[in-house]
């Protein structure tokens, strides 16, 4: 595989981490334009995790994930109690926050007679881990789907059970919801610090594999796109977001389109929303789909 | 046992519930009847936690229930219906039940993300019981949006069953139907709610009243106007001049 | 205490621009119910035409701002149909995150005919600093918010004393009400999205000349600034919408001062994330709004 190819998919990879995270959030009825805050938190403190402190990859990727869930969690608790519009700019207004928190952001540390660490808008450069380690490209991208499909797996697993119903429950009519004995605003916290930690293992498997990270990175575009995935590729399953990211990456590699990518994309958006407002893998779509496989209706 | 004492509901200026008392033993069913705005289902959304009483109090089985949040009295093992039907119309009919099942006291939190096979066995063959009772079993592939009327109004009351509650609301049952549906509805509610559970029904049609409650309770601009058996409240001459008013 | 008041100054003077800005995304969130994100990105598109102009013929000051005014206009217009009118009436998140893949689509566009940073523009008057006792006032400065005020007095004139304003503030309150008294919607609808994209303009003309330049970066510049000033002062309030244009100039001049280029924006974003998320009616807020709210739990 040549590597022009692997860097395409790794990117396709370690974005579907985001685009996941963004579609948990509309399972439950809210549009985040935030999480790209997440993917920024883990990606610094994974960095600096095995850049300052020496960590070993997983543990690092693990502290990054953390940090992001549990910040998650935190802002989700005043955050989700507010309505539509008012959440999805007060998620706008978070990762902005982190972003210019991140410019000013320095913390640098003398390793081996040279200082290393996040230099505000200068970014955070040498994060050499994979390379000191001789990962290769491939084993790279493999790390990056077997986390994804962990993540994927679970997901899934959940779809099916009883959480995976009352996730969707509570964003079809919230106090339906609670009438049937859901504490609505603990499935919607939880829900929002999953969505946090699945986005965090992205970014910190994203700074490992670019080797720097720097804040203008993680702008309101990033957190924009995400949601567009779920929105594109429908929010019927898992599947839907994976499938928006892929569409995407297809737009901007294929040579014809890639200089009018984005004119196109928001057009498809745009123009999608009238006439399939759930992406094109929506819940209706999947109700006929399991009809044909005539799957029983038990989980 | 549902006991309400004085409960004060105001929305703004305007007084919905006056205090308001009433009492229904267990295994009762209580019929709530009154003209159109006069504050019943008021009375339902406060007792389900959907409103806060300005004051006021509500207890169940003697547990003080007042002010606490929907979710937390489902778990006290009520369920209701609603007025203006509220289903999730784009789950199938046998997840709309399934969907209820989730506070029974069968499934555990545990059971949310780790579904244990043998007792998800279980639970669905209690939920193609009550599609069963309520008649909807040839349905239960359905989304529900695409069921009648009175096949939504059935569904609604298999899915506030599959809470196996101890107390069900019920909400203008026959709202809309032809008389013999209203009869089949009738039958039903008399199946699977006599003797099994204490349940307050709201409802315009008097034959349903008669048939089905033990206690009825007149309201009227959100007071109690009249409280007693079926028969010595149709014969009350003040409830006969709230609904056909009087000869000049 | 003098520095304090200067500060004071040149944030009314910038305040005057965001008031502007603030004032027509508020006409379109409050008549219209609708988040337009891509507010911003059709003044951008305005402004860049003006200067696509003046690079390619030369034409003077007023022409371009006839150009800049139309463009504006247009791109509103589009972006109505498309994020606004075909999509149901109830579906207020999917007008908002349709705007925003239009928001994406329109930034592109620029961003292709115009790779550099940032571009020139003529500018209306010499830049003659005037002093009144200690304080420093640009004349150019003085000109702008004299016309700011104009403009802002004109809407408030136009919005209660005529029966198209009439019309326009009874269908922010209640649409289907007003339809009941044969007002005619569509047209009402599109009378305001084309005055907000009007004065759009004009704010954008005027922020151009006073800066002599523009960058790539103004129409996201603009769509946060319009979001934080209307929600610092109540969202949906026209008259707030000018406050908290003025406040957030003068609070973002003190923070300059005081705290330095790089916290300025940063203070800005965890104001409007504390007013979202404490006190959702703005920092004037309706206690109305808060009393109505105690006293019904949900529903």
């Amino acid at each position: 595989m040549d590597s022009y190819m692997l860097s395409v998919l790794s990117n396709i990879g370690m974005i579907s981490f985001l685009a996941l995270s963004a579609y948990l959030l509309l399972l439950v009825g809210k549009v985040s334009f935030g999480q790209q805050a997440y993917f920024a938190i883990s990606a610094y403190v994974s960095a600096m995790a095995t850049t300052l402190w020496g960590c070993p990859l997983w543990l690092a990727l693990f502290f990054g994930a953390i940090s992001a869930g549990i910040s998650a969690t935190l802002v989700s608790i005043p955050t989700l109690r507010l309505k539509g519009f008012y959440f999805s700019v007060a998620t706008l207004a978070f990762a902005e926050m982190i972003r210019l928190g991140l410019v000013i952001f320095k913390y640098q540390v003398e390793i081996d007679g040279e200082l290393v660490g996040p230099e505000g808008s200068i970014g955070f450069r040498g994060i050499r881990y994979i390379y000191d380690h001789n990962f290769s490209s491939v084993e790279y991208l493999c790390l990056i789907y077997g986390c994804l499909l962990v993540v994927i797996g679970l997901m899934i697993f959940w779809e099916h059970s009883r959480i995976g119903s009352i996730i969707r429950m509570t964003g079809a009519d919230e106090l339906l919801t609670e009438m049937q004995g859901i504490n609505v605003k603990l499935v919607k916290v939880l829900t929002a610090g999953f969505a946090g930690t699945i986005a965090g293992l992205g970014g910190g498997l994203y700074a490992h594999y670019l080797t720097y990270v720097g804040p203008e990175m993680f702008g309101a575009m990033l957190g924009v796109h995400a949601v567009s995935y779920g929105l594109i590729g429908g929010l019927g399953t898992t599947f839907g977001p994976l499938l928006g990211t892929l569409l995407d990456f297809v737009f901007l590699k294929s040579a014809v389109f890639s200089e009018y990518r984005m004119i196109i994309f928001g057009g498809i958006v745009a123009v999608l929303l009238i006439f399939k407002p759930r992406g094109l893998l929506d819940e209706a779509l999947l109700y006929k789909i399991r009809q044909k496989l005539r799957k029983p209706s038990w989980k | 046992m549902i006991h309400i004492e004085n409960l004060n509901m105001y929305f703004g200026g305007i007084h919905a519930i006056e205090n308001f008392s009433l009492k229904v033993n267990n295994g009762e069913i209580m019929g709530l009847i009154g003209p159109n705005g006069s504050g019943k289902t008021t009375l339902l959304n406060v007792i389900t936690g959907i409103y806060q009483p300005q004051s006021g109090q509500i207890s169940v089985q003697n547990k003080n229930i007042t002010g606490l949040a929907p979710d937390q009295i489902a778990k006290f093992g009520i369920a209701r219906t609603f007025q203006n039907i509220r289903l999730y119309p784009h789950m199938s009919v046998f997840d709309n039940v399934w969907v209820g099942q989730h506070v029974s006291k069968e499934v555990s939190w545990s059971d949310w993300f780790l579904p244990n096979v043998s007792k998800e066995k279980q639970c669905r063959q209690r939920v193609l019981h009550f599609l069963e009772l309520t008649g909807l079993i040839s349905r239960r592939d359905d989304l529900a949006e695409s069921l009648s009327l009175v096949e939504q109004r059935r569904l609604e009351l298999a899915r506030a069953l599959a809470h196996e509650p101890s107390f069900i609301l019920i909400d203008e049952p026959t709202g809309g139907m032809s008389a013999n549906e209203t009869q089949d509805m009738l039958d039903l509610i008399d199946l699977t709610v006599r003797s099994k559970m204490t349940c307050i029904v709201i409802e315009h049609n008097m034959e349903v009243i008669t048939h089905l409650c033990d206690q009825v309770c007149v309201v009227n601009f959100g007071k109690k106007v009249a409280e007693g058996s079926p028969d010595e409240v149709f014969r009350d001459p003040f409830v006969q001049e709230i609904y056909l008013g009087r000869e000049e | 205490m003098m520095i304090f008041l200067q500060n004071c100054i040149d944030g009314f003077m910038i305040g005057g621009f965001y008031a502007l800005f603030a004032l027509g995304f508020t006409l379109m969130f409050g008549v219209m119910k609708w988040t337009n994100l891509a507010y911003g990105s059709c003044i951008m598109l305005g402004v860049f035409s003006g200067i696509w102009m003046h690079l390619h013929f030369q034409l003077d000051l007023f022409w371009i701002f006839f150009v800049i005014i139309l463009i504006t206009v247009i791109a509103g217009y589009y972006v109505e149909r498309l994020c606004y009118r075909w999509l149901p009436k109830k579906a207020f998140m999917a007008m908002m995150v349709s705007s925003f893949a239009i928001w994406m689509q329109l930034d592109e566009i620029v961003r292709i005919y115009f790779p550099s940073r940032s571009y020139p523009f003529p500018r209306l008057m010499d830049n003659d600093l005037m002093m009144i006792g200690p304080l420093m006032f640009k004349a150019e400065g003085l000109l702008i918010l004299v016309i700011c005020g104009l403009l802002a007095g004109t809407i408030f004139l136009f919005l209660y004393k005529t029966r198209y304003g009439l019309a326009m503030r009874a269908v922010s309150e209640d649409p289907v009400a007003s339809r009941y008294v044969g007002i005619n919607m569509p047209s009402i609808l599109l009378g305001t999205s084309i005055i907000a994209s009007v004065i759009g303009g004009i704010a954008g003309f005027l922020m151009a000349t006073s800066d002599a330049q523009v960058s790539t970066e103004f129409g996201l510049w603009v769509t946060y600034k319009s979001l934080i000033a209307m929600t610092l002062a109540g969202l949906g309030s026209i008259r707030g919408a000018v406050l908290g244009g003025i406040i957030l100039g003068v609070i973002e001049a003190n923070s300059l001062w005081y705290l330095g280029a790089e916290y300025r924006d940063l203070v800005s974003f965890m104001l409007f994330f504390i007013v979202l998320v404490i006190l959702p009616g703005g920092l004037l807020g309706t206690a109305k709004e808060q009393k109505a709210r105690a006293a019904v739990r949900r529903g």
